[in-house]
């Protein structure tokens, strides 16, 4: 009977990380009703999740996922994600000790690209408040106070908040100097964060963890790796 | 049997492939300063006046209609053609305001003219902004005095996926925005004359209903609802052949499709070809029937050359990357080079915060890539930054000036 449980479980955890990979909310509900017949917990279920998803972001990086699939996955994450978080009692996975702010500067709308890299950094374990898009200066800083954040991701598609997003670069290094800042969107290149005093770059989703990583890390900024 | 005159290539005869030359309309655009719509020209002789400029600019500077057309045909003209793609960045020569230039044509002229007397250029690409057709079509609209019109994503025109059977088309007669840019493409015409090639611009059914729903969920329903949006792309692409026809009535050569999502930044290959495919092969179609050539701008990653080859045969393409079939600029010229032109790639960001002499660096190499017998047009791969000095402008002109 033990054995009989156990390979349930099994099975479970696989429907689980096979449901993230379905882009069917339906099943992810379905799934996850299931795994109270097994002995999966909340914290493994989640970890299943989790691995669905990492899943889906390689296949991506690797262009062998398109972008609208890996939005659906997203959702389907995101509904795993609710579903589980009541059950967890606030023991949500192995936090990285570390809070993003994240958001679009003033000026642009465009947030595609930034709910993608929320969703991913949230699925990597970090505590991930997300301000939106076109976002007030005053809105971030207030933000980064609050959540003590160790980053601060801000994002843009057009060249003209480029103003925008070099000023509040500089407010926040007064407000917390030894947050990282890290920037991306199709406005920007590396050489481009560095002069707007970025200490990284996110080319896309593939990159942002380790960029994330890097920062949280205290290797070189940027702007000491990479001579503009 | 009747043949379809889109089909054709340029010049050629619907009965049997014959030569044909419309005396008539020829004659008509001349007499009336402008440049003949080009695909009523025979195929041969558009190649003895590119053989013509090819031997000619040898030994004597080429005017700027001659060298695109020489590069068009895919021969070396005198120096590469260039277009910096300077559009809302020349209000900075003219002062005058966003909103202005986004919603009064005569303004609008002034910039767009201003732009190409002051930096120069051999193309004159006519893009206001991604909203032009979405406004028309009843998408509320944001005019920031600090950047370009913008959809107001708090109140988009598609709500939910019901929505998209439900969007009526729009004359054209009663479409401001579009008006608008059909009276700045009567002026440039005008304006610029025989001395560059000012192109239209239309942005394709699924990027206008991506301004209308936001691209986030339109992304989603092209997976779920693929039938819901096709039917949307079958109202917008109805009042947009009205429109790239009418660009065509205004005397403009050339017109632009915006396909970005036909990109790694928006559809799978399949997808794209399954949903928007079908309508713009009908866009390509009717500028084509016009006597017009086809462009096709698309600045997004990875980028599908060759499905947007397949659906609308265009001319031209302009491009901010790599298509997703070529790792480097040598392939994809030995791959596409001898069917398209391709117009493009110097990075924007790079215009942004490089010196002109790191700006006019990448153009050569950029030449150096891919200007080898013609088909090649020296620009950058999106809009010049609206709101940056202009000096890069002016660099990348130099760079084609003197690397070309």
């Amino acid at each position: 009977m033990m054995r009989e449980r156990t390979v349930n479980k099994h099975q479970v955890l696989q429907s689980v990380e096979e449901a993230t990979l379905s882009r069917d909310p339906e099943r992810i509900r379905a799934t996850l009703a299931r795994r109270t017949e097994s002995e999966a917990t909340p914290e493994e279920a989640l970890e299943a999740l989790t691995r669905g998803m990492e899943r889906a972001r390689t296949l991506f990086q690797d262009r062998r996922l398109p972008l609208p699939e890996l939005l659906l996955t997203l959702d389907v994450f995101r509904e795993g994600l609710g579903l589980l978080k009541p059950l967890l009692h606030g023991k949500t996975r192995p936090k990285r000790g570390a809070s993003i702010v994240i958001g679009v500067v003033e000026g642009d709308v465009h947030d595609l690209g930034k709910n993608i890299i929320a969703a991913i950094l949230e699925m990597s374990g970090y505590r991930v408040r997300d301000l939106g898009k076109d976002v007030k200066r005053d809105a971030f800083l207030e933000a980064v106070r609050e959540e003590r954040a160790r980053i601060l991701a801000i994002s843009s598609m057009m060249s003209t908040p480029l103003d925008n997003m070099r000023e509040l670069i500089a407010w926040a290094r007064k407000l917390s100097p030894a947050m990282g800042v890290l920037v991306g969107g199709a406005a920007l290149d590396q050489t481009l964060a560095v002069k707007l005093g970025a200490d990284g770059y996110a080319a896309d989703a593939g990159t942002v963890v380790g960029e994330v990583g890097r920062l949280l890390g205290r290797r070189p900024r940027a702007a000491d790796a990479r001579p503009g | 049997m009747e043949t379809d005159p889109a089909r054709l290539r340029p010049g050629m005869h619907p009965w049997g492939g014959l030569p044909m030359l419309n005396v008539l309309k020829i004659y008509e655009s001349l007499r009336r300063g402008r440049i003949p719509p080009i695909r009523e020209i025979p195929e041969p002789l558009l190649d003895a006046v590119a053989t013509l400029g090819h031997l000619r600019g040898r030994v004597t500077p080429l005017t700027s209609l001659e060298r695109v057309l020489t590069a068009f045909r895919h021969k070396e003209p005198d120096r590469v053609p260039v277009t910096p793609v300077l559009c809302a960045g020349a209000r900075q020569i003219a002062g005058i305001p966003f909103p202005e230039y986004a919603q009064d044509a005569r303004r609008s002229a002034e910039v767009f003219s201003a732009g190409f007397e002051f930096v120069g250029g051999d193309l004159v690409i006519l893009m206001l902004d991604l909203s032009v057709e979405a406004a028309d079509l009843g998408q509320k609209m944001v005019f920031p005095e600090d950047s370009t019109p913008r959809p107001d994503y708090t109140n988009p025109r598609i709500r939910d996926v019901p929505e998209y059977r439900k969007l009526g088309p729009v004359e054209l007669s009663r479409a401001p925005r579009m008006q608008m840019f059909l009276e700045l493409c009567r002026l440039m015409v005008q304006r610029v004359g025989f001395r560059a090639v000012v192109t239209g611009f239309a942005f394709g059914p699924l990027g206008v209903l991506g301004m209308m729903r936001g691209a986030e969920r339109l992304f989603k329903d092209c997976v779920h609802y693929p039938a819901e949006v096709m039917a949307a792309c079958e109202t917008v692409t109805s009042v947009l052949i009205e429109f790239v026809e009418a660009q065509c009535d205004t005397g403009v050569p050339a017109v632009a499709l915006d396909t970005l999502y036909a990109s790694g930044n928006g559809l799978s290959k399949e997808l794209w070809e399954k949903i928007e495919g079908p309508f713009v092969r009908e866009l390509s179609r009717a500028i084509k029937r016009k006597g017009a050539l086809v462009g096709v701008h698309n600045c997004g990653h990875d980028l599908y050359f060759d499905a947007q080859i397949r659906t609308m045969e265009p001319e031209v393409i302009s491009f901010a990357h790599l298509p997703d079939d070529c790792r480097t600029p040598g392939e994809m010229k030995e791959r596409y080079g001898d069917r398209v032109t391709l117009l493009g790639y110097v990075p924007t960001p790079l215009l942004v915060h490089g010196t002109p002499q790191q700006v006019m660096d990448a153009c050569r190499k950029q030449i150096d890539d891919l200007a080898r017998d013609g088909g090649y047009v020296l620009a950058p791969g999106c809009e010049y930054p609206p709101n940056i000095p202009l000096t890069n402008a002016f660099a990348l002109v130099k760079a084609a000036e003197r690397h070309g």
